[in-house]
C-alpha cells in the first residue's frame, strides 16, 4: 500500500465530519461510475445528511473495516428524515418560547428536510428480447438489483441477464411491466450476499432461467489518508461470451477461483479490476504505486 | 379650630405603589380566566402525551424483542444457525435481510424516544421558568392586596377625622361644604380601593391555584421523564451490545440463508458444491467453527435479555404508578 491505512480510523469530531463527507461526495462525483454501478447521486446525497450531525453530537463514527462512516450514522439519517416531520413542530414551539438547544435542533430537522436520503433498493426488471422458436417463446430479461449492505457498509449493483427458457405468453413483445416473482427475488435477494462467482454457479444450475452474464459493481471501501480520502470502485463481470480470468485488483489479489477448472464446460469467463478517485496532490504517488503492483486500474483525481 | 383640609385632600391623591402592573378589575379577571384555560389545555396535553409515551414505551419494547433471542429452558444444545432464534416463523424475505430491516425498525423507535425525551426536558425546564415567574406574581399580588387594604383602612381613618371634624360646632360653614365634599370623595374611593383589594386578593388565590397545577403538571412530566428515560436507556444499551455483532450475524444469516436455499433443492445443491468447492468448503467451515460462538453468544444474550426484561419490569410497574397518580390528579 502506497502509505499505512492498518490503523483504524479514529470518530471525526463535527467539523471534521463534513469535511470528509464533502471530500467522499467530491471522489463519487470523479469516479465515474456507469451504469454498472450503483447511483452515485443516490449515495452522495445520503452523504450530504450524514455528514450533518445533530447538535448533541460530538463526532461521526468510521466503520473500521470498510472505511465509509459507521453502519448507523447512515441509519441515523434516515431515520431522523422520517422523523422530522412530526418533531419540527414541537421542536419549533420550544425554540420560540427562547430555548437555545431547540433552535439548534429546529435549524438541525429544517436541514435535514432539504436532503435526500438513500431509498429502498428494489429489484428491477427489464425484457430485452424475445425469441420464438417452435413453440416455445423464451425471454431475455436484464434484471439490476442494488443493494446496501448496511453492516459494511457497502454499495452493490448486480446486474443479470437472463434467458428465461419457455415464458408461455405470459409476457408480450412490448412489455414495460415485468416484474421478478417472490421467489426469485428472494433468491436475488440470498445470492446478492455472496461472492459474485459463487452467484453465477448457483444460477447457472437454476433449471428454469440460463444466465448469460453476470456484473457486480461495487462502490468501496474508503482508505483514510491525511490529504483526504480514497475512494475505490470494483467492476466484476463474468459471462459466457467471456474467455479467460483476468483479475486486477490490488486490493483482492487472491480472489478465490474454484481449483477444479470446469470453466470451459460452464462456459464462463471472468473480469474484476478496480478504479480509484484520490485527492489530485497525490495522483502521482497512487500511479507509481500501482505500477509497482502490476495494475492497471483507472485513477481519476478529485478535488473538493 | 383649624382643620388640615390641605393634608386631607393630600391623603386622598396620594400614589399607591402597587408591585404588579396598574391593571384593573376587568384585566386581572381575564388573565385569571385565561390562566386557568392555559391550564387546562395543558393538563389535556398531559394526558396525550403519556398516552404518546406509552406507545413509545411499547413500540421499543416490542422492538427489542424482536431483536433478542427467543427465551430458552437454559439447555443449549449444538443450535442451528441464528435464523430461527430471531423470529417466531420464517420470514418472508431472507433473514439477513429481515434482520437489517428489524434492526432499523428497533434503532428508529430508541432515536424517536430520544427526540421526545429532549423534547420534555425543554418543557420541563420552560415550565420552571413559568413557575418561577407566576411564584414572583403571586407574591406581587399578595403585596399589593396588602398595600389596597392598608389603603382602604387609611381612607376610613381619614372618615372618620372627617366625620368628627363636621360634629364640631365651631367648624365654619364654608370648610363644612369642602368637608362634605372631600367625605363624598373619600366614600368612592373607598369602594373603588376596596373593590381593588378585593382582586388583589382573588389573583393572589388563583396565582396560588395556577402554581399548584402547574407544580403537579411538573410533578407528572417529571415521573413519565424519568420512566421513559429508563427505558431509552435500557433501549441503547440492548443497541450498543447488538451493534458490533451486527456485521457477523448478517453473514452468519446470509450463510443460513444460502444453506436453506440449497437445500430445497439437493440435487442442485450437490452440482453446486462440487463446482464450487472452495467457495462452499469455505462456507461450510465457516458454519462449523462459528457455530459454537453463536451458541455461547445466544446464550449470553439470552442472560442478559432476562435481565433486561426483569429491569424492564421493574420499570413498567413504576410507570403504572406513576400513571396512576397522575391519572388521579388529573381527573
Amino acid at each position: 500500500m502506497s502509505e499505512s491505512t492498518d490503523e483504524t480510523p479514529a470518530p471525526l469530531p463535527t467539523d471534521q465530519a463534513a469535511v470528509f463527507c464533502a471530500h467522499l461526495r467530491a471522489a463519487l462525483r470523479a469516479i465515474r461510475l456507469n451504469l454498472y454501478y450503483p447511483s452515485w447521486r443516490a449515495i452522495s446525497d445520503h452523504l450530504a445528511g450524514v455528514g450533518h450531525l445533530p447538535p448533541d453530537q460530538d463526532n461521526l463514527a468510521i466503520c473500521p473495516r470498510t472505511g465509509w462512516p459507521a453502519p448507523n450514522e447512515w441509519l441515523r439519517f434516515r431515520i431522523d428524515h422520517k422523523l422530522a416531520p412530526d418533531l419540527i413542530a414541537h421542536v419549533r414551539r420550544a425554540a420560540d418560547a427562547g430555548d437555545e438547544p431547540s433552535a439548534q435542533k429546529a435549524a438541525y430537522l429544517q436541514h435535514l428536510h432539504t436532503l435526500t436520503p438513500m431509498r429502498e433498493p428494489d429489484i428491477r426488471v427489464a425484457l430485452v428480447n424475445i425469441d420464438e422458436e417452435g413453440e416455445t417463446r423464451q425471454g431475455r430479461f436484464e434484471v439490476v438489483m442494488d443493494r446496501w449492505e448496511p453492516g459494511e457498509p457497502s454499495f452493490i449493483r448486480w446486474t443479470v441477464r437472463v434467458l428465461d427458457q419457455d415464458i408461455g405468453d405470459r409476457i408480450s413483445v412490448n412489455e414495460l411491466e415485468a416484474k421478478a416473482t417472490t421467489a426469485f427475488k428472494r433468491r436475488l435477494q440470498i445470492l446478492a450476499a455472496q461472492p459474485a462467482l459463487a452467484a453465477w454457479l448457483v444460477l447457472w444450475d437454476d433449471p428454469d432461467i440460463r444466465v448469460e452474464e453476470l456484473v457486480r459493481g461495487q462502490v468501496g471501501p474508503v482508505q483514510h489518508h491525511a490529504s483526504g480520502p480514497r475512494l475505490s470502485a470494483t467492476l466484476t463481470r463474468i459471462a459466457n461470451h467471456l474467455s479467460g480470468i483476468r483479475v486486477d485488483d490490488p486490493l483482492s489479489p487472491d480472489l478465490l477461483i474454484p481449483e477444479t477448472d470446469n470453466r470451459a464446460a460452464l462456459r464462463y469467463g471472468m473480469s474484476h479490476s478496480r478504479k480509484w478517485a484520490v485527492p489530485e496532490s497525490t495522483l502521482t504517488k497512487q500511479r507509481t504505486w500501482l505500477n509497482d503492483q502490476g495494475s492497471k486500474n483507472l485513477v481519476y483525481p478529485y478535488t473538493a | 379650630m383649624t382643620h388640615p383640609i390641605d393634608e386631607w385632600k393630600a391623603q386622598l391623591t396620594g400614589p399607591v405603589n402597587y408591585q404588579t402592573t396598574p391593571l384593573g378589575p376587568a384585566d386581572l379577571e381575564s388573565r385569571i380566566t385565561s390562566g386557568i384555560n392555559e391550564h387546562r389545555q395543558r393538563l389535556q396535553d398531559l394526558t396525550k402525551l403519556k398516552e404518546a409515551g406509552h406507545k413509545l414505551e411499547q413500540d421499543v419494547s416490542a422492538s427489542l424483542s424482536t431483536m433478542a433471542p427467543e427465551s430458552s429452558t437454559g439447555v443449549w444444545a449444538r443450535l442451528p444457525l441464528v435464523g430461527h432464534l430471531f423470529a417466531k416463523e420464517v420470514p418472508k424475505e431472507p433473514l439477513s435481510e429481515s434482520l437489517w430491516v428489524r434492526y432499523e425498525q428497533a434503532l428508529t423507535h430508541i432515536r424517536n424516544l430520544g427526540h421526545h425525551l429532549e423534547l420534555m426536558e425543554r418543557d420541563l425546564a420552560l415550565m420552571d421558568k413559568e413557575i418561577r415567574a407566576l411564584n414572583e406574581e403571586a407574591l406581587g399580588a399578595i403585596q399589593d392586596g396588602v398595600l389596597a387594604a392598608a389603603r382602604v383602612a387609611a381612607l376610613e381613618a381619614l372618615d372618620i377625622d372627617i366625620s368628627i371634624a363636621l360634629k364640631e360646632p365651631a367648624t365654619q360653614a364654608s370648610v363644612r361644604i369642602e368637608l362634605n365634599g372631600i367625605l363624598d370623595e373619600i366614600t368612592s374611593q373607598s369602594w373603588n380601593r376596596k373593590l381593588e383589594a378585593e382582586r388583589f386578593r382573588a389573583a393572589a388565590e388563583a396565582d396560588e391555584q395556577l402554581l399548584d397545577m402547574q407544580r403537579e403538571l411538573r410533578r407528572g412530566m417529571t415521573e413519565l421523564h424519568r420512566a421513559l428515560r429508563e427505558i431509552h436507556q435500557s433501549g441503547l444499551e440492548a443497541m450498543a451490545g447488538l451493534s458490533p455483532h451486527m456485521a457477523t450475524l448478517a453473514s452468519e444469516a446470509a450463510a443460513r440463508d444460502l444453506a436453506n436455499e440449497a437445500a430445497t433443492s439437493v440435487e442442485a445443491l450437490r452440482g453446486t458444491l462440487t463446482q464450487v468447492c472452495g467457495l462452499a468448503h469455505d462456507n461450510a467451515i465457516f458454519i462449523e467453527e462459528h457455530l459454537d460462538s453463536v451458541t455461547e453468544r445466544m446464550r449470553l444474550l439470552d442472560a442478559n435479555s432476562a435481565e433486561r426484561r426483569k429491569a424492564q419490569e421493574e420499570v413498567e410497574s413504576a410507570l403504572a404508578l406513576a400513571r396512576g397518580e397522575v391519572g388521579e390528579r388529573i381527573h
